[in-house]
């Protein structure tokens, strides 16, 4: 898959659209209300849309957030990224390629531990843990942080899903910083994601869903 | 002068080819083993689609009616961010929390393999295909 995704971070980088636009808040608020936008009305309901303590601003954005969406965004969607994480990974991409590769492993252990793959439940628990934890010990943990929050970039930070996220992010990266010196790193880690969630550690918001008999 | 404009539209063109089919290829990487309606139609039953129902349903009933929305392409130009309040919360997964995704059999009581219908966009967010892929899981 490596080459699919040098590919296609180059030609977006070298496409006359591409510019290095962020998801906010603000965006993700647009996107809810349903309005279209490059539409003539966009800007009067946009303006008169309701809002909430973290998007109470975004009306002062309608002009921005009218314009057609930025190319870069449809991409991201497109092939399952968010709009950040290719940023991201354009300006590094071979980080990137490391964080695409262990995201595939970590999905593989999931699968291998769990008998189904839930949001919000003991399973998206493990895969955060463990992708930062292999992340942290790959790229250390600045970088990590840096691709593990634009993974997160899709839904706003009062989000209980994202909460929850980026609280068994940080608790897989501290396990990472505990285990870096291990000779199963790997193993260790992934003996210690399970410990966790038996123990209650990590944060799952729909529990119910424990890893399956014959789990490490 | 000829001999130039044709080089730069064959390479236009490779460089294009090439592009497509990393993407194709990212997105089947993407969405993994896939399930043809047909069979699904078998394994789950054949319910006509009712959003309400849908929505409010079992597992067993939305595995039912899983075949009659793709094959009605109900959702198809649907913008992505709206089917949450449709359809209800995501009880599946597939990459990460942008693509909706719901759960169609509990395969993990019969050691059988767990399926998922999921709603992929096109380049603008809204909805372009409805597929149903594997869920979980390679233990047995």
């Amino acid at each position: 898959m490596m080459w699919q995704m040098q590919l296609i971070f180059w030609l977006i980088l070298l496409s006359p659209n591409f510019s290095f636009s962020q998801t906010t808040t603000c965006q993700t608020w647009f996107a809810k209300t349903g309005i279209r936008s490059n539409t003539s009305d966009c800007d009067i309901k946009c303006s008169s849309a309701k809002v909430d303590l973290s998007t109470f601003d975004c009306t002062n954005q309608c002009d921005q957030l009218c314009k057609p969406p930025e190319a870069v965004n449809k991409y991201a969607y497109y092939i399952g990224l968010t709009a950040d994480e290719l940023s991201l990974s354009i300006k590094n991409p071979k980080e990137a390629m490391v964080v695409y590769e262990q995201q595939q492993i970590t999905q593989s252990l999931v699968q291998s531990n769990f008998n189904v793959d839930r949001p919000d439940s003991e399973s998206d628990a493990f895969r955060h843990f463990m992708w930062s934890a292999l992340l942290t010990n790959l790229l250390g943990a600045k970088t990590a942080s840096l691709f593990l929050n634009a993974h997160e970039s899709g839904l706003p930070n009062s989000d209980p899903g994202t909460q929850m996220d980026k609280y068994n992010n940080d608790l897989g990266i501290k396990a990472a910083e505990k285990l870096k010196n291990s000779k199963k790193f790997s193993s260790e880690v992934e003996i210690e994601a399970l410990t966790q969630i038996k123990s209650g550690k990590l944060k799952v918001l729909k529990p119910g869903n424990l890893p399956a008999k014959g789990a490490k | 002068m000829k001999k130039i404009i044709l080089f730069v539209l064959f390479g236009f063109f490779v460089i294009a080819g090439l592009a497509y089919a990393g993407a194709l290829s990212l997105r089947n990487d993407l969405i993994g083993e896939t399930l043809p309606v047909s069979e699904a139609k078998e394994k789950f039953g054949n319910q006509p689609f009712d959003e309400k129902k849908f929505k409010e349903g079992s597992t067993e009933l939305r595995g039912a009616m899983a075949a009659s929305l793709i094959e009605g392409k109900t959702f198809v130009g649907t913008p992505i961010a709206s089917l949450k309040g449709r359809l209800g919360p995501h009880t599946g997964y597939l990459s990460n929390d942008m693509f909706p995704a719901y759960i169609l059999n509990e395969g993990w009581h019969t050691s059988a393999d767990t399926w998922q219908l999921v709603f992929l966009p096109d380049f603008s967010g809204k909805v372009k295909d409805v597929i149903i892929n594997k869920n979980c899981c390679n233990r047995r």
